[in-house]
């Protein structure tokens, strides 16, 4: 059985979407348009993700990948986007033959080598959407365009914070959001904006947000498993906070699909321990500034209330540490 | 369709006393036997317009059901008066057709039933009156939510450990 145990962490800060960018942190329509508009990125902790991500899938495929009979066009539309992606990016790690409809699919790191004919699910041993999600540390989901609002008709989830590809399945915008406490700062209702905003994306000009929340000692929180991490949660102390507590940080990205008009929503998930805040001087006072101002509602909905005291201990004794060492040395 | 409404207990489509929906200018009635009072009492308040019922009992093939509703004109307002189980069928059949939340009228007859789905097992458990907790058959414990899936149809549980049965950690 999976393991919840963290076995790793961003190791090259430069890759880690750290998400403060002030002293205190309020929901908000954050969307801002992405620089670099491909996806794929290889991190020093690729294969350890990927050999985790995999292993979540083969053992929970029902919490783990959803999807409907009638996605699979839209399917091809997003393997193609990502086997496009990755060889222009990274062309010594993965390679594609396009022969006709007959593709040959390589991915060097991995040793790993897949031919199918484009368009005909019965090539392939998974659905497209799942093979293709295999190759990349992301979560995907595909939110398909229906009337005025987005479905969610197919998801790869194996990086959740309280995010059930089963649970969700068939929902709406509106309806994945309604546990949200979505107050803004003016304290208007954002989820109605904000799908009106999706609607503004346009084919190959893809928009980014960052989210982020707590880990208490785990890889993910989802509905399916709240009886374990639950109670477990009140394990932490502010003497294990440093190493126990993980700034997890999703960086969300949404593409328009060009011909199925849907909206792919990819999520680069990343962790780093309390501890290693302090490797940025910069990152670590903005975090104890955020952690001491979180509104209750918002720390029970992301589920760190009961350990968010502890952690907050945690930083106020290590920032009186740094701040003492710093006056030593005056 | 992936995801057509269904009947739950909180449906739009749920009300106490007959009214003609916006821009309906015929009705047709479903109903079981325990509606039959209450349909005929539909069927007179509606007696300017033209109307069409249909008795059904747990014998009725579907198909019927189905053909009922298809035959209905755009216009036609569908009043489902049934128990909940029947309710519940005549409702996703009607729905099958085509039929929106906002072309149907459904009048319960007794109790409403309400479901949890269980995050463990991915079955759907009866909710025995105003409970907030289940045991599920799987023997999770679930606290009941407030969110529903048409999909999974039900509100959402979560599953729990009851106080007394989790093993002490630390102090
Ligand atoms: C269109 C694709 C999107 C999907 C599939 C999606 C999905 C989700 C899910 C599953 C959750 C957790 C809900 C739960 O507790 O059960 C969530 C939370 C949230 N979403 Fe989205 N979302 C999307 C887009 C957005 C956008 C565009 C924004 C904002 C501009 C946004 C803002 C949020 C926020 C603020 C939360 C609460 C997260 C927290 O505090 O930890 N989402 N979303
Ligand atoms: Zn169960």
């Amino acid at each position: 059985m999976f393991t919840q145990k963290l076995d790793f962490k961003t190791t090259d800060l430069t890759t880690f979407p750290f998400p403060f960018t002030s002293g205190n942190y309020r929901y908000s329509n954050d969307l801002k348009k992405l620089q670099n508009i491909n996806c794929v990125e290889i991190t020093p902790e690729y294969e350890l993700q990927i050999k985790a991500k995999r292993r979540l899938l083969d053992e929970q495929p029902e919490v783990r990948f959803q999807s409907f009979p009638h996605t699979h066009e839209m399917q091809w539309e997003v393997l193609e986007m990502l086997v496009d992606m990755a060889v222009s990016r990274y062309p010594q790690h993965f390679e594609v033959e396009k022969d006709g409809k007959n593709w040959t699919f390589k991915n060097n790191i991995l040793a790993e080598e897949e031919s199918f004919v484009f368009g005909d699910s019965t090539t392939l041993k998974l659905e497209p959407f799942d093979y293709i999600g295999r190759h990349f540390h992301n979560d995907f989901v595909l939110m398909v365009q229906r009337d005025d609002n987005y479905y969610l008709e197919v998801g790869q989830v194996s990086y959740a914070a309280l995010f059930s590809a089963h649970w969700n399945k068939g929902m709406s915008f509106n309806e994945i959001h309604a546990p949200v406490p979505f107050v803004s700062r003016k304290g208007d209702q954002m989820a109605e904006r904000i799908r009106q905003f999706l609607h503004s994306i346009e084919a190959g000009e893809p928009w980014t947000r960052i989210n982020w929340n707590l880990m208490a000692n785990r890889w993910d929180v989802n509905y399916e498993t709240m009886d374990v991490w639950e109670p477990e949660r009140s394990l932490i102390t502010a003497e294990n906070a440093g190493e126990l507590v993980r700034l997890r940080v999703e960086e969300q990205k949404f593409y328009r699909m060009p011909r199925s008009n849907a909206i792919l929503f990819v999520l680069n998930t990343q962790f780093l321990p309390m501890e290693d805040l302090k490797l940025r001087q910069e990152w670590f006072d903005l975090t104890y500034s955020v952690l001491q101002d979180i509104p209750e509602p918002m720390a029970e909905y992301k589920g760190i209330a009961p350990y968010l005291p502890q952690t907050v201990e945690y930083l106020r004794r290590e920032d009186e540490k740094i701040k003492a060492s710093k006056e030593s040395e005056a | 369709m992936y995801s057509r409404p269904v009947l739950f207990d909180q449906s739009p489509t749920l009300a106490e006393n007959f009214s003609l929906l916006q821009g309906r200018t015929k009705i047709a009635v479903l109903f079981d036997e325990t509606g039959r009072e209450q349909a005929e009492g539909i069927l007179e308040t509606a007696n300017t317009i033209p109307a069409e019922s249909l008795l059904v009992s747990e014998d009725t093939p579907d198909q019927k059901v189905s053909e009922f509703v298809a035959s209905q004109k755009m216009g036609t307002q569908l009043c489902i008066v049934a128990q909940w189980d029947t309710a519940y069928r005549l409702f996703s059949l009607t729905v099958e057709e085509g039929a929106s939340e906002e072309e149907i009228q459904t009048f319960i007859i007794g109790q409403k039933k309400r479901f949890v789905y269980c995050m463990k097992c991915f079955s759907t458990n009866e909710i025995a009156g105003e409970a907030s907790a289940v045991q599920c058959q799987c023997s999770a414990h679930l606290e009941v939510g407030p969110f529903f899936s048409k999909v999974r149809k039900g509100y959402i549980g979560y599953p729990f450990i009851p106080v007394e049965q989790r093993q002490t950690v630390g102090s």
